[in-house]
C-alpha cells in the first residue's frame, strides 16, 4: 500500500523466499549444513534449531530433509508477539498478533507465506530476556559478538539438549549464528537499553549456566 | 494482550467459498462423490459406445467406409436427386484425371433386365470431401439399379432409398455427447471436492509447541 501511495516498489522478500532456491540442493542451506557435518560423530543431526523471520530457512531445512530421507527432526525457536507459533500450534496460518517482534530478524506478527509449518517437528517459544541472555552467553562463549536471534536459537538448542541428555541420547544438534552483534552495541548489547525494555535477562542467565553446568531445565 | 496471544484474520480464507450445498428450494444438489463417479460411468460408456462405432463403421458400406464395397443395386425414384460417391471422392478421381473442369465420369444405371441407361451428371461441384462425393444426378427412372462409372471401380449412392442409415456415424456422436457430459460432470464433482477439502479445518497439531519460562 505504501508503495503504491508513494509511486514506489515493494520488495518483497517474504512471499517466494521458501523457493528463492532450490530445497532439494544446489548448495542450499540445507544441503550445506549436511555436508559440513559429514565429518562430525554424529554427522546427522538429532535436531536442527532455526528461528523463522521469512520462514525460508525452516521450510528450505524442513523440506530437504524429508527429501533425503534424513533422521533429523526440525525445531523452529519463536519469539514473543510473533504469530508462527501460534498459527503452527493451531495449524491456522491466519494467525496474526498485530504487534512486530522485539528480536531483530525473527519473529513476525503474521504467518508470513513462506513459513511451511508442515515440515516443523517441534516449536519452542523463547522469551525475548533469555534471547538476550543466550546472546551474551555465546557472545562470551566464543569471544566474539552474535545477534539477538542466534541468542534465541542458543536458547532453543539448549533446551533440546538438555532434554536428549536427560533422556540418554546421545547426537548432535545443529543451530545457526545469524548474524555479527557488532550493530547492536546500542542496543542489544547496552545493558540500559534492555533495562528499558523491561527485560530480566539475569534470571536467564543463571538458568542457562545451571544447564550447561548440568543441571536439569527447571521452569522460572 | 498476552505476548503469546494472537488472533485469526477474520474473514479471511485461503480456501474460499465452496458451491457445495448451493441449491434451489425443494432441490437437493448431487453430492461431489456421485458427480465424480457418474461422470466416470458416462466417460466408460463413451469408450465403449465409440468403440462400437468402430465396429460398425468396418461394416458399413458407405463410400467413406473403409474397405466397404457398394450394394449390387440401389434404389431410385425417379425425379429425387441422389450422390455419387467413391472412395477418395473428388480428390482421388482428379488425381486419377478423371475429373476436371473439363472432364466429367461417365456413368449407367443397369437395370434388372440388363438394359442400361446413362446417367446425366447434374453437377459435380458438390466437393463433400467427408462422404466422398464426386456427382449428382436426377433419376429419370424408379426402380432397382446397379450403378457403374467408366474406370471407377467401386460407385456408391450413399443416399439411395434402400442405402442404411450410418449408424456409426450416430454413435460417434452419441459418444461425444456422453463423454463431454461425463467430463463435466467429473470435473465438476472433482473441484467441490476440492474446494470442500481445502476449507476443511485442519487439525490440531500433536505435538504441541513449548514455552520457556
Amino acid at each position: 500500500m505504501l508503495a503504491a501511495e508513494c509511486c514506489g516498489h515493494y520488495l518483497d522478500q517474504f512471499t517466494f523466499a521458501e523457493r528463492a532456491t532450490d530445497w532439494r540442493g544446489n548448495n542450499n542451506i540445507a544441503e550445506s549444513i549436511f555436508a559440513q557435518m559429514a565429518a562430525e560423530p554424529h554427522p546427522v543431526p538429532s535436531w536442527i534449531v532455526v528461528g523463522a523471520g521469512t520462514g525460508g530457512t525452516s521450510a528450505t531445512i524442513g523440506r530437504y530433509i524429508r527429501y533425503r530421507r534424513l533422521a533429523s527432526r526440525l525445531c523452529v525457536v519463536d519469539v514473543e508477539n510473533s504469530a508462527f507459533l501460534l498459527g503452527w500450534q493451531s495449524n491456522d496460518d491466519t494467525m496474526v498478533t498485530g504487534i512486530g517482534s522485539r528480536i531483530e530478524g525473527i519473529g513476525r506478527p503474521r504467518v508470513e507465506p513462506s513459513f511451511v509449518g508442515d515440515v516443523v517437528d517441534r516449536m519452542i517459544a523463547v522469551p525475548d530476556a533469555a534471547s538476550v541472555a543466550g546472546m551474551r552467553h555465546l557472545s562470551s562463549r566464543l569471544n566474539r559478538r552474535v545477534g539477538p536471534s542466534t541468542g534465541t536459537n542458543f536458547v532453543g538448542a539448549l533446551r533440546v539438549a538438555a532434554q536428549m541428555r536427560d533422556a540418554g541420547v546421545r547426537g548432535s544438534i545443529v543451530t545457526l549464528l545469524c548474524d555479527g552483534g557488532e550493530r547492536y552495541a546500542n542496543s542489544y548489547y547496552s545493558r540500559e537499553w534492555v533495562s528499558a525494555q523491561g527485560w530480566d535477562v539475569a534470571r536467564h542467565e543463571q538458568q542457562l549456566d545451571r544447564v550447561l553446568a548440568g543441571a536439569a531445565w527447571s521452569a522460572g | 494482550m498476552s505476548r503469546y496471544a494472537g488472533r485469526s484474520r477474520a474473514g479471511r480464507s485461503r480456501a474460499g467459498r465452496s458451491r457445495a450445498g448451493r441449491s434451489r428450494a425443494g432441490r437437493q444438489p448431487i453430492p461431489a462423490r456421485s458427480l465424480v463417479a457418474l461422470g466416470v460411468v458416462l466417460i466408460l460408456l463413451a469408450i465403449v459406445v465409440y468403440a462400437a462405432s468402430q465396429f460398425l463403421a468396418g461394416r458399413q458400406r458407405h463410400a467413406y467406409d473403409a474397405g466397404a464395397s457398394p450394394l449390387a443395386t440401389y434404389h431410385l425414384t425417379a425425379g429425387r436427386s441422389y450422390q455419387l460417391s467413391t472412395a477418395g471422392g473428388v480428390e482421388e478421381l482428379t488425381k486419377e484425371h478423371l475429373l476436371s473442369s473439363v472432364t466429367t465420369p461417365v456413368c449407367t444405371q443397369t437395370a434388372a433386365n440388363g438394359l442400361d441407361t446413362a446417367i446425366k451428371i447434374d453437377s459435380t461441384n458438390d466437393d463433400v470431401r467427408d462422404l466422398h462425393v464426386f456427382a449428382t444426378f436426377t433419376a429419370t427412372q424408379s426402380g432397382a439399379f446397379h450403378i457403374s462409372c467408366q474406370r471407377i471401380a467401386d460407385v456408391f449412392v450413399d443416399d439411395a432409398d434402400n442405402s442404411a442409415t450410418d449408424v456409426s456415424a450416430a454413435l460417434v456422436l452419441a459418444a461425444t455427447i456422453i463423454g463431454l457430459v461425463g467430463a463435466i460432470a467429473a470435473l465438476s464433482g472433482g473441484y467441490q471436492l476440492s474446494a470442500a477439502a481445502a476449507s476443511r479445518p485442519k487439525p490440531v497439531r500433536e505435538a504441541p509447541a513449548e514455552h520457556l519460562d
